[in-house]
């Protein structure tokens, strides 16, 4: 009995031993993540405006109905989202919305560090989804 | 009737009908994209094309028609294969813009594509690309994605008679283009538009068809109330959409139904109750009122208070609007714009007719013989009527004959046109009579059943001099007698007058000789009809409610029936009661001290300096109303109301059809449904809180009324509660003796309702203001030669009571001697001009 105590026991602490840790050292060390991870939404920019048109599909199809839209006409008489926002907190993640998209306009990145210190900094406009 | 098979099951249906029609007896959907049922077919798609027995090629189902033994295939593996190239073919240049177009999610192209699993593209054609056309107003177009079906065309063409849209160029470069200066902005083209070619601009890019929640309503700018869905989304109507199927429209709209809804969420409306101009809270305004009325009735009594109603609020509203007035304040002073128009014709037709509105349906008017229009212009007083008149003459076979002093819309369609001079309705009307009896047109016997004063009538009509009437009227023999003729040899036949007679200052007498012209033509046998037009929404609701001195709700006479009323709302009733007339008079000689407008503007009304002269002495002025005017600057208290889609309730249409309508969004600001706001002073007042429903409501009134005995009601959305025809009694008729008035001399100023616009309303809205954003003066060429002023001039208007500026067109429309104006524009003030209660005045005219 003794010699299984002392078996075991050697497991245990030859993982203690540096170089045979399993936990990831967060925040010092942060894991990369797989690419079909599904994070925080980005907005694709063109040159000159936003890839989306705001055809209204996100929004129709996310589960969690997250998404606002408000489409409206720019100079060149183009349709463009003048609102887009994402109430995160809401979010699922589920990823419809890139899914669903037409012109292929929105993406999930691989940002998961969302917390933050006030409900209104989880809501992410236009301006915010379009950072790279 | 022919059997065929369709499918291996078998149907009988009458010859002549379509395939298609035949399938959808059965059930059995076949596709279409260009068949549309409203219009003639179009056969150019060739989607619904089908096998049969013993015929080499598929054949189009649309314009097939059945033939006696056919044995037709609707599905099959060459069927499908077929359509799907078809479908292939028209999608070669098809942009793929599904996403920014607006018809995506209601677009017919989607749907047959997804049903058919069109996924590839075989064909491969040069790309013409025309450009989107931008410059029209209120609709783009968008060639691109045109299939070249020709609904909008035909709906133009056939159903409105606008003869605007067309095809432009030829194979691949055709295209939809449009005579702009014929387009009546009716919006037609973008609701039956299977893709998103027609686009409509007030709604682009606004919502998705799928995010819009459509709430059945009546639109309530004319009295035809045609049935509507208004589409919803986030407290605001985006859109004004209506069926093919269950409406009396047919899925029709005009430009105030389609594009005039925009005045509902105006940033000016009213939105809080303001008391000396400043704002206040609903409690501190309804507090002043009540201690107005209190205090005024104390020192004065009630005879000093008085109210003015609308057609443009609901049954409901007028009934609690009469109701606070009679047993609440105690007083009968009580009326409504009607008093210049609706109740002249009342007044004739009850007498003589004994009608209280339109004899008929609305759809009788479709299945007309023959229809004369007598002093109206159907298309700007209640567009539906002119549908209904263009389904009579250009389908059916039916005549029309246009009584009027300007040439009208459907003046193009009309077999004879009268355009008499201004101010000989009278002579028009007996000399027509006199044609009908020379020219043995009268059914004596019909007549002798009907008319309690047969005598009477033929000693009128044998004293009628035509000569005379040629002389008053200025229309030649011939056309006169071509007119009878007309009227005369047509079973069914339809009358229909409208404001030219009733807001004439002797509507009554006008109205009485149309009425009696409607007896010699036979149009009361129940297959006929007469409809009298009044350009606003709920005017027959007004009258049946009794918002008016001399009858209580239900045309019940007020000295007679005033103790039934009494019992029933355990109140007394005042005596007596002043018309409008009579309480402009009051308020000049300073007795009126109290007047309440609900959504009245009697800055509208004929004499309106006199009228805004009287008010500015008024001492309390309570305005109720969505739209700040001059009468919200003088008011004491203002007191925001709502529009039709933020409150519930129901309208009576010109055929006394009543319709209920849900609320569809929340009141605009601070702003209370009409209803609640009369509700609440009538609690305040009568010291006992007044619980209010709509079934409440027509429960008391079917109770103390007669309005709805023998209707039927309609299991619908709507709740449509049908009158029947009228069935003339015996004896039931009266011919009205009718003296002719002298006829007018020198240039004459006549005001109507302009085609665009629908009273003042819809001068708020701003796509109908895009199209027409000023009231125009509409002159002959050889008038304004005279005044020395060409088209897009200003021309100055005197009259006797007051003189405005306005732009004017040279137009063929208005005879020489005859300027024509509308009273829908406050800023061209036209109304200062005419005399009290008159629609026709003596002008000068000087160059502005």
């Amino acid at each position: 009995m003794f010699k299984e105590f002392a078996k075991g026991l050697s497991i245990t602490l030859k993982h203690l031993l540096p170089g045979n840790c399993t936990t990831v050292q967060y925040p010092k060390q942060k894991l990369e993540m797989p690419p079909r991870f599904r994070g925080l939404h980005r907005l694709i920019p063109t040159p000159d405006r936003e890839k989306c048109v705001a055809c209204y599909l996100c929004p129709t199809v996310c589960p969690a109905k997250c998404i606002t839209v408000v489409a409206a006409e720019n100079e060149a008489g183009e349709k463009y989202p003048a609102v887009f926002e994402i109430d995160i907190l809401r979010c699922i993640f589920c990823g419809y919305c890139v899914e669903a998209c037409p012109m292929e306009a929105i993406e999930m990145t691989d940002a998961y560090e969302l917390a933050n210190f006030s409900r209104d900094d989880f809501h992410f406009d236009k301006q915010r989804l379009l950072k790279p | 009737m022919v059997n065929l098979t369709i499918d291996g099951k078998s149907v009988s249906v009458p010859e002549g009908t379509t395939i298609l029609k035949a399938a959808r007896q059965l059930d059995i959907h076949i596709p279409t994209l260009c068949w549309l049922e409203k219009v003639s077919t179009t056969g150019a798609c060739r989607v619904c094309a089908v096998e049969i027995e013993g015929v080499d090629r598929p054949m189009t189902a649309c314009d097939t028609p059945v033939k006696e033994g056919i044995n037709v295939t609707t599905q099959s593996e060459k069927l499908t294969r077929g359509r799907k190239q078809i479908m292939e073919l028209i999608l070669v240049n098809h942009p793929l813009d599904c996403p920014v177009c607006d018809a995506g999610g209601e677009c017919d192209l989607q749907d047959i594509c997804y049903d058919l699993d069109v996924t590839h593209q075989e064909f491969k054609a040069d790309d013409v690309n025309p450009p989107t056309i931008n410059h029209w107003p209120l609709i783009q177009q968008v060639p691109n994605r045109c299939i070249l079906c020709e609904k909008c065309v035909k709906v133009c063409h056939e159903l409105i008679g606008a003869d605007a849209l067309f095809v432009n160029e030829k194979g691949d470069r055709a295209f939809i283009d449009k005579k702009v200066e014929n387009c009546t902005y009716c919006g037609n083209c973008v609701a039956v538009c299977p893709t998103g070619t027609m686009i409509s601009k007030p709604f682009k890019f606004k919502a998705r068809p799928w995010a819009l929640r459509k709430v059945p309503s009546v639109c309530t700018y004319c009295p035809s109330q045609c049935q509507i869905d208004l589409n919803v989304k986030d407290n605001q109507v985006l859109r004004v959409t209506s069926n093919d199927e269950g409406t009396t429209n047919n899925g029709n709209l005009c430009v105030g139904g389609f594009f005039g809804s925009g005045y509902i969420d105006n940033k000016n409306r009213l939105q809080e109750p303001t008391v000396e101009q400043k704002p206040v809270s609903w409690d501190k305004a309804f507090e002043r009122v009540v201690g107005e009325v209190e205090r005024i009735k104390q020192e004065s009594g009630a005879e000093a208070i008085a109210g003015f109603s609308s057609p443009r609020l609901t049954n409901e509203e007028n009934y609690l609007f009469q109701k606070l007035f009679r047993a609440a304040i105690g007083t009968n002073n009580i009326d409504t714009e009607a008093r210049f128009g609706a109740l002249r014709t009342l007044h004739a037709l009850n007498k003589g007719l004994g009608l209280q509105g339109a004899s008929n349906t609305m759809a009788a008017i479709g299945n007309a013989d023959a229809v004369l229009i007598f002093g109206a212009d159907p298309t700007a007083e209640a567009p539906a009527v002119d549908w209904k008149i263009q389904d009579a003459v250009r389908r059916n076979g039916g005549k029309l004959v246009i009584a009027n002093m300007r040439q009208v819309h459907l003046t193009q369609f009309a077999d004879s046109q009268l355009s008499y001079k201004p101010g000989s309705e009278i002579a028009l009307a007996h000399g027509l009579g006199r044609l009908l009896l020379d020219r043995g047109h009268l059914d004596e016997d019909d007549l002798k059943r009907t008319v309690s004063n047969l005598d009477e009538l033929k000693a009128d009509l044998a004293a009628v001099d035509l000569e005379q009437v040629i002389a008053a009227t200025g229309l030649s023999r011939e056309a006169l007698e071509q007119a009878a003729d007309i009227v005369g040899q047509a079973d069914k036949v339809v009358v229909i007058l409208g404001s030219d007679i009733c807001k004439s200052a002797s509507g009554i007498s006008k109205s009485a000789a149309v009425a009696n012209l409607t007896i010699l033509s036979g149009a009361l046998r129940t297959d006929g009809g007469l409809f009298p037009l009044d350009e606003k929404g709920n005017t027959q609701g007004v009258l049946n409610m009794g918002v008016y001195p001399e009858a209580l709700p239900g045309f019940q006479s007020y000295a007679a029936t005033k103790a039934k009323f009494a019992k029933a709302w355990r109140c007394d009733l005042p005596d007596g009661g002043l018309d409008a007339d009579a309480i402009l008079q009051e308020i000049e000689a300073g007795t009126i001290r109290f007047l309440y407008l609900a959504a009245t503007n009697p800055q509208n009304f004929p004499n309106s300096s006199r009228w805004l002269k009287a008010l500015e002495k008024v001492e309390v002025l309570v305005v109720q109303d969505i739209f700040p005017s001059e009468m919200t600057r003088l008011a004491t208290v203002v007191l925001p109301g709502s529009s039709y889609a933020e409150k519930s309730g129901s309208f009576t249409s010109l055929d006394q059809t009543v319709r209920s309508f849900n609320q569809a969004i929340r009141p605009i600001g601070q702003s209370r449904a009409d209803w609640e706001i009369f509700a609440e002073l009538y609690g305040r007042l009568s010291k006992s809180p007044m619980t209010f429903s709509q079934a409440d409501i027509f429960a008391e009134i079917s109770e103390l009324t007669s309005l709805y005995e023998g209707a039927s009601f309609l299991d619908d959305d709507r709740r449509t509660c049908l009158q029947k025809p009228y069935q003339v009694a015996d004896q039931g008729l009266q011919y009205q003796l009718v003296s002719v008035a002298d006829g007018v001399e020198g240039l004459q100023l006549l005001t109507g309702t302009s085609a665009g616009h629908f009273g003042t309303t819809s001068t708020w809205a701003p796509a109908p203001l895009e199209v027409e954003p000023e009231g125009v003066l509409k002159v002959n060429a050889e008038d304004a030669k005279v005044a020395g002023v060409a088209d897009g001039d200003q021309l100055k208007l005197i009259s006797a009571t007051g003189s405005t500026i306005g732009k004017i067109l040279i137009s063929e429309s208005v005879p020489q001697g005859l300027i024509f104006a509308p009273h829908n524009f406050t800023a061209l003030g036209i109304q200062q001009l005419m005399p009290d209660g008159d629609n026709l005045t003596s002008v000068q005219v000087a160059k502005a």
